[in-house]
């Protein structure tokens, strides 16, 4: 079991985590969802002992980690971006962590073979690490990071530099060889939709600080404040009267009677509807989804509805 | 509340540090502030007014300027020349590549006399070039500059430019980018780290050149290094030498500190990968060219000069033959000064080896402690820079520095072999940091993070991503400093030294008597030098250490 | 790549073994066979010192004393070396001081005097030093050598005299080197002061510089490269030089000509005379003396000419044939007494360099 407790780490004068805490379950995965500059990476990096905390501590099973170097913690990390060792064969790559903590050569090219089958790539052990497409690279560092048997295994961004489809594709693998390892596991990423697919509970930083925590039903329905709910993609409005609320994305319909009256400022096109763009009187602009034969275009006047179970309110 | 972590790192930089930094202080600093101090006391107080001297004199003014020019543009000229050569030898193969890459390199180690000779047999008065005009002429000491240092350029770029990832290169392209403009704003700034050291090396080498001005300019061109060859050598006037020689020494200093500055942003790290995958056969007629074109300019400029001497080697008045190199082993057989050849090639060799050793030790330290760091440690550049001045002081005050500074137990090493390695190193060991920092610097420090959480300690990541990644720059740094040893460079031309004859001292003992039999036998051991360091070079790099691959 | 390829390993090993074994030096004598006291002094001098290995193993016979050779670069640099480190010397003896840089030396305070019995048979116009700091070894001339074959193919005059080298038929023949970089350059610089006197030979060099002489800085690029008398095959076929270059052109000639191709022009000669002394500060002082002292004997004296390519000091030594044929000895040389030559040196050269090089 992780154990994150008040962790501030700083890049100078800037503050990179402000006081993070964190428990991960055994074989729990927790995904940590934020924008850039959240401090997701730096969370992960401080957990694998990249980098040094001013303040708080980690901790594995009541075992202090924060003053153990990271060669010595037995915490996986796979990067964005793979960063594989381009002077090593795919072999090399996958059993360096085993050659590492001195398993015999027979043995470490065994378990990389089973772990290479693992992820799908059996039989590339000789090749060469720059010959591999990106979803082959990606493989290879998650067998590459899964091969010593870390107790925690931590990704960042694994997939954010895949088209969508392989996306969609991986992720499901992902998910299914994390419940058949039982894998403890820290998964950074800043699609929410990826977050909410693989973990059993989700964080969501913003600035430094874990803004909310919890399994990813909860957040969705519940946001916690102002931040996650737009970052959910919630519309945030004070144009329903009960001071500040999140509207459910997909929850605002156009009716000729809504209580909501606005103006259209954008519309995009969304392969099977137009979301639109509309400005209203008080508050920030709010999006629907349009669909049909007469679609609304910039500078229409329109109403709006909303389902009273999509409308969460948000502490002031 | 710092992990200990950190202070384990920066004690083990520390070390790192403190080896080169003593190496210098005791065989440079201390030295060099000997002679100049010596010079600047010279009844016992300090006197400043040389400096003042020196500076006031408008023709020592003009001296210092024709010094730094000349360098600059003998440097530039060697850039240009030399790019499209490490072009060629990072993205093509071709048949005899390795001879090629061998052969760059063996001007460097031949003595300027020598040099000096074959190039005036083709510019000069009587030669088949004689109509140019070039004879005692600045064009002439350019010329021999790129000639001596093309393999500087070619090897330390080319070096880096083979482990670029040409998909770079392919992806503007691909955008629109004209080739020009592709090499503009891709290529050269991924290779300005190691255009940089390897303009730096070159600036020096021709800034403190001595030989190549003497005689290809002859007596109308004066430099810094000529001018404190004159006062200390020849006049013993050390107070106007001392002046001469920090005047030198700031100059050198504010040159390297604008360049260095010009140089601007760190490395960014960079995408690196194995040779084989970056450099294929020429396909098109055009790829063709410019291959043919390069290896013409390489079989002129350099092959040109060599080929006079080895032509000059078997030109014996009974026709072509092997006359010469007999000689060498029956010439003044009986007399005190013979050395059999073979005994100069094992002396040469011995000391040559002995250096290496030596300058990857001091160099390879530097260069790590420099740049290996990681990323956010500030580059050392003071350690930089100073590690280059050897470079930049004139050989001349080196070696006196040598022989008033070393001189009391446990340093009476002024007339002990050792000095020679280690007067070799001195010169060999900034270019080794020189080398292998711009390749350190681009390994995205990802990489190495990544060996620390899959269990490898900092010794086990240096050994398994640092090490291997630049394993191929410590050969090419190898091969430099082995032949920077051959060829004598540093200060070992001025010092005393016991009879331990290598090849250069043959060759210059031969060419001091007259004869023709003399000139010829040191046409012949010039050729012998020659030949030994391509063997030399050769096998170097064919070395391979524990498991690293050809990266 | 798991192996090492057997090229390196063989270079690495034969590396290995010449390491261990060291490097080879070329001292003067084998260890010395029984009898004797073993000292081993160290004779300081230049780079163009030799002897014969027969003669040095005779002296070690005869006293038991090893003798260590340190060249130190040319004579102007070993000399420089030697004040620089006169209160720790470098070595016992030194060698190769010429009458151009004999002063300077001297007021350095720099040898230990002792008038060696041996110089009873030295003229004394060689002993320039009256407290026997020093003592003459062996003189050489610097003189014009000609390539008697151009001469001769254009059926031209050799010239003869200074004054001749300024005449329209010798315009751009002649090369000479820089007095401020070689000691013949100088020697002959001071030839002309001495000829011409202090008031007429920088008209002198204004006549040969409009007559197209060509400055080198170094004797290797004059003789080997410029000269057309001597392997180089240049355009020049006259040169500074020695007067000892001749001979040296038949003994080194790849097959012995029927005469030496070369020439000296004995009127342009300049006296250098080289001295031995030994060094303030020894510990082997008895064992310098008998070094000195067999350097000024016969038999030292006689194999000087063919390794040194000098003419040797002492009185009635016999020549080599072949310098007997091709060597003269200037009869009236130019010279300059040593402190007359420290004072104005600098000055003389400076002249030199702003009329010839402007």
């Amino acid at each position: 079991m992780l154990h994150v407790e008040a962790l501030e780490v700083r890049y100078g004068d800037t503050v990179a985590l402000d006081g993070v805490d964190l428990v991960v379950e055994d074989g729990e995965v927790v995904s940590v969802l934020g924008p850039s500059g959240s401090g997701k990476s730096t969370l992960l990096r401080a957990v694998a002992g990249l980098e040094p905390p001013v303040l708080g501590r980690v901790a594995w099973d009541g075992d202090d980690l924060t003053r153990v170097p990271p060669h010595r913690r037995q915490l996986g990390l796979m990067f964005q971006d793979h960063t594989l060792f381009p002077h090593r064969d795919v072999l090399g790559n996958v059993a360096f962590g085993l050659r590492m903590r001195r398993v015999p050569a027979a043995h470490a090219a065994a378990r990389a073979a089973e772990l290479l089958a693992l992820v799908g790539l059996a039989g590339y052990a000789h090749r060469h690490v720059t010959e591999l497409s990106g979803g082959e690279q990606q493989r290879v560092a998650l067998a590459r990071a899964l091969a010593p048997a870390p107790r925690l295994l931590m990704l960042d961004e694994p997939l954010g530099s895949l088209d969508r489809a392989l996306r969609e594709r991986l992720m499901v693998e992902l998910r299914e060889l994390f419940t058949r390892l039982g894998l403890t596991s820290l998964y950074v990423t800043h699609d929410h939709d990826e977050a909410f697919a693989l973990a059993d509970r989700v964080a969501v930083m913003h600035e430094g600080r874990i803004e909310q925590l919890g399994s990813p039903v909860d957040v969705w329905e519940h946001p916690a404040n102002e931040f996650v709910a737009r970052f959910l993609g919630y519309n945030v409005t004070d144009a329903l009267g009960h001071g500040r609320v999140a509207v459910r994305p997909d929850s605002l319909r156009i009716e000729p009677d809504g209580p909501i009256a606005g103006v259209v400022a954008a519309r995009t096109f969304r392969r099977d509807h137009f979301l639109l763009e509309v400005k209203i009187a008080d508050g920030p602009s709010l999006e629907v989804a349009a669909t049909g034969d007469r679609i609304p275009t910039a500078g229409d006047p329109l109403r709006l509805a909303v389902d009273p179970d999509a409308v969460v309110p948000l502490s002031p | 509340m710092v992990p200990a972590r950190i202070d384990r790192r920066r004690i083990a930089r520390g070390l790192m540090l403190a080896v080169p930094l003593a190496f210098l202080g005791v065989f440079f600093v201390y030295p060099v502030a000997s002679i100049v101090g010596r010079g600047l006391t010279p009844d016992g107080s300090l006197d400043l007014s040389p400096i003042g001297d020196v500076v006031t004199d408008a023709r020592l003014r003009g001296v210092a300027w024709f010094t730094v020019w000349q360098a600059t543009v003998s440097t530039a000229l060697t850039v240009l020349v030399a790019l499209p050569g490490a072009y060629v030898f990072a993205r093509y193969e071709f048949r005899g590549k390795r001879l090629v890459r061998a052969a760059v390199l063996v001007p460097f180690v031949l003595p300027t006399v020598v040099v000096g000779s074959a190039f005036l047999a083709v510019l000069g008065e009587s030669g088949p070039l004689g109509f140019l005009g070039l004879d005692q002429s600045l064009a002439a000491i350019l010329l021999a500059h790129v000639f001596f240092d093309y393999a500087v350029v070619v090897l330390v770029v080319g070096g880096l430019w083979a482990h670029l990832d040409p998909r770079q290169e392919d992806a503007a392209r691909v955008l629109g980018a004209g080739r020009w403009q592709t090499f503009r704003s891709v290529t050269l700034p991924a290779l300005q780290p190691a255009i940089a050291a390897a303009a730096a090396i070159v600036f020096l080498f021709t800034f403190t050149s001595f030989g190549v001005i003497l005689i290809l300019g002859g007596p109308g061109y004066s430099t810094l290094e000529t001018e404190i060859y004159r006062q200390t050598v020849q006049f013993l006037d050390l107070p106007q030498a001392a002046a001469l020689s920090i005047l030198q020494l700031v100059a050198v200093i504010a040159v390297l500190l604008v360049a260095g500055r010009a140089q601007g942003r760190r490395a960014q790290a960079l995408r690196l990968r194995p040779r084989a995958e970056t450099s294929r056969r020429a396909r098109t007629a055009a790829e063709r060219a410019v291959v043919g074109v390069n290896l013409a300019v390489i079989a002129v400029l350099l092959g040109g000069p060599i080929a006079v001497l080895v032509e000059r080697s078997f030109d014996t008045a009974g026709g072509y033959s092997f006359g010469f190199y007999r000689a060498l082993s029956e010439l003044r057989r009986t007399s005190t000064v013979f050395v059999p050849p073979i005994e100069a090639v094992r002396n040469s060799i011995v000391f040559a080896s002995a250096a290496t050793v030596i300058a990857l030790v001091i160099g390879g330290l530097a260069a790590f402690a420099i740049a290996g760091a990681g990323r956010r440690v500030r580059p050392g550049r003071g350690l930089d820079t100073l590690l280059l001045l050897p470079l930049g002081v004139s050989a001349v005050t080196i070696g006196f520095g040598f022989l008033i500074a070393l001189d009391r137990p446990p340093f009476d090493l002024r007339a002990s072999p050792v000095l020679i390695p280690i007067a070799h190193a001195l010169v060999a060991a900034p270019f080794v940091a020189r080398v292998l920092i711009p390749v350190l610097r681009s390994i995205d420090q990802r990489l190495r993070e990544a060996a620390a959480v899959l269990g490898a300690s900092p010794r086990r990541v240096w050994r398994e991503i640092d090490l291997p990644i630049v394993a191929r720059a410590v050969l090419v740094a190898a091969g430099f400093a082995f032949a920077i040893s051959l060829g004598e460079f540093g200060a070992t031309i001025f010092i005393a030294r016991p009879d331990y004859p290598t090849l250069p001292v043959v060759v210059f003992r031969l060419l001091g008597q007259p004869g023709a039999l003399n000139f010829g036998a040191a046409m012949a051991a010039s050729v012998i030098l020659m030949a030994v360091t391509a063997v030399a070079i050769l096998a170097i790099e064919r070395f391979r250490f524990a498991d690293i691959g050809e990266f | 790549m798991r192996r090492l390829t057997l090229l390196p390993l063989a270079v690495s090993l034969l590396a290995t073994v010449a390491a261990v074994a060291g490097p080879v030096s070329a001292t003067t004598s084998p260890p010395v066979r029984g009898g004797g006291d073993g000292t081993t002094i160290t004779l300081v001098t230049h780079d163009s010192f030799n002897a014969s290995k027969r003669v040095m193993r005779q002296f070690t016979k005869r006293t038991g004393v090893t003798v260590e050779v340190l060249p130190s670069g040319d004579a102007g640099a070993a000399v420089n070396q030697a004040i620089l480190t006169k209160n720790n010397p470098l070595g016992d003896v030194f060698f190769g001081i010429d009458n151009t840089l004999l002063s300077r030396a001297l007021e350095e305070d720099v040898f230990l005097p002792y008038r060696s019995p041996e110089l009873a048979n030295v003229p004394k116009s060689l002993q320039l030093d009256p407290r026997d700091r020093v003592s003459p070894v062996d003189t050489g001339d610097v003189c014009v050598n000609f390539d008697r074959k151009y001469f001769a193919d254009r059926k031209l005059t050799v010239p003869k005299t200074l004054e001749d080298l300024t005449k329209p038929e010798y315009k751009g023949l002649l090369v000479v080197e820089n007095p401020a970089t070689s000691s013949p350059g100088l020697a002959f610089l001071l030839a002309t002061v001495d000829k011409l006197g202090p008031d007429g030979w920088r008209a002198y060099w204004e006549r040969l510089r409009d007559n197209d002489v060509k400055v080198v800085d170094g004797w290797e690029q004059a003789y080997n490269t410029e000269f057309s008398g001597s392997a180089g095959k240049g355009d020049y076929p006259l040169v500074v030089s020695y007067a000892t270059s001749p001979p040296a052109e038949v003994v080194n000639a790849e097959a012995a000509p029927e005469e030496a191709p070369t020439g000296a022009l004995l009127d342009t000669c300049f006296r250098q005379i080289e001295f031995v002394g030994i060094l303030r500060g020894t510990e082997h002082e008895k064992a310098a003396k008998q070094l000195v002292d067999f350097m000024l004997s016969e038999r030292f004296q006689r194999d000087m000419p063919l390794q040194m390519y000098v003419f040797p000091a002492r009185d009635g030594t016999k020549l080599p044939p072949v310098f007997v044929k091709y060597a003269k000895f200037a009869p009236r040389p130019a010279s300059l007494p040593p402190d007359e030559i420290a004072r104005n040196r600098d000055q003389w050269i400076d002249e030199w360099t702003s009329t010839v090089l402007r």
